[in-house]
């Protein structure tokens, strides 16, 4: 069974995916300067995702292209809604089997990347992923509404149906 | 569970991350309100102090607002204007109270007390696992933010630019 710490991750996971339901391509690559779009921020999670549980705890770069369109700083673009969606169901799905096997040792251990220490543990990694996850959905939200949606969900969602405690 | 040191980094994240996005707005600026969004930014700064007000409560602190204020910010409220909304700089100053509250009481608190089953507006949960979920719904509503302060600084809705065709 995952940590339940992986359990919150697929459950900000899930809510991000549901407060972008329904969304349309032309919809989701409008800008509202200066901010990115939703199809951008899509991609930007993407990033994260691959950074974290690909490149540092596996070093493997599926999507180099993510890295340069996507990482913190990287310039605006924006890119089709299917095609950053894809990039971050195939990162995530592959990601899936290290989460599956972390355990509360492997969160207080500390990040070694090739063969240095980057300062911080795997369990400060998963918290700033789940942050940025709440974060982001925040932002698609407040586009969304400027795009003139209505009757959008409310967040948090279940998450003691969704993702409730478990003891470790 | 995730431990008190760690809910406390979330709730000092989103401290810092929120006072990024109310640098150099006035009352005013605070209360300008989008054209899709009933609620300006003084509405979302204080629905943070109000959820930091249930934080607290949970934690054993006295809340720092009495009803009356927190109803005007708590979730499903209607829009604040310049009638009834609180002032910003007050704001910002529960804001910065709630804060010491929150990092004292969370250094306190035992890893036995975060277990405890308390009950809740969403039903029965760990302490611990409540305070994240208010931790987390912090974050959202700061992710809204961003909107909300271009649009108060330059006095304008933001700039609409249509995508190419791909």
């Amino acid at each position: 069974m995952p940590h339940p710490l992986v359990d919150q991750l697929r459950f900000a996971r899930s809510e991000f995916q549901r407060a972008l339901a329904g969304i349309t391509d032309e919809e989701a690559r409008q800008r509202f300067l200066p901010m990115n779009c939703i199809s951008w921020n899509i991609g930007h999670l993407a990033w994260q995702e691959q950074r974290y549980w690909l490149y540092r705890a596996q070093d493997h770069v599926p999507f180099p292209h993510i890295n340069a369109q996507f990482a913190y700083g990287a310039p605006a673009s924006t890119p089709a809604l299917e095609e950053t969606w894809e990039a971050w169901r195939t990162i995530t799905q592959a990601a899936d089997p290290w989460l599956d096997a972390v355990t509360t040792e492997t969160l207080a251990s500390p990040v070694v990347h090739q063969g240095r220490a980057i300062g911080t543990n795997w369990g400060s990694l998963l918290l700033r992923m789940l942050g940025h996850y709440w974060y982001h959905t925040g932002e698609n939200m407040a586009i969304r509404q400027n795009l003139g949606h209505t009757g959008l969900p409310d967040f948090v969602g279940d998450i003691d149906t969704e993702a409730p405690y478990r003891p470790e | 569970m995730i431990p008190a040191d760690q809910l406390a980094q979330t709730f000092q994240s989103n401290h810092w991350l929120a006072l990024r996005h109310l640098e150099g707005l006035t009352h005013s600026l605070s209360l300008l309100t989008l054209e899709d969004h009933p609620n300006p930014i003084n509405w979302v700064l204080g629905h943070l102090v109000h959820n930091r007000n249930e934080a607290l409560h949970f934690l054993g602190v006295p809340s720092l607002w009495h009803a009356g204020e927190g109803h005007l910010y708590k979730t499903g409220s209607g829009p604040v204007d310049h009638e009834t909304a609180l002032p910003l700089e007050r704001l910002l100053a529960d804001f910065e109270e709630a804060q010491a509250d929150l990092e004292m009481a969370l250094a306190q608190v035992t890893d036995d007390e975060l277990l405890i089953v308390v009950s809740t507006r969403f039903g029965e949960r760990p302490l611990w696992q409540h305070l994240s979920s208010l931790a987390w719904h912090e974050t959202y509503h700061i992710g809204q933010m961003e909107l909300r302060r271009q649009y108060a600084l330059s006095g304008s809705e933001p700039a609409l630019l249509e995508a190419q065709p791909a």
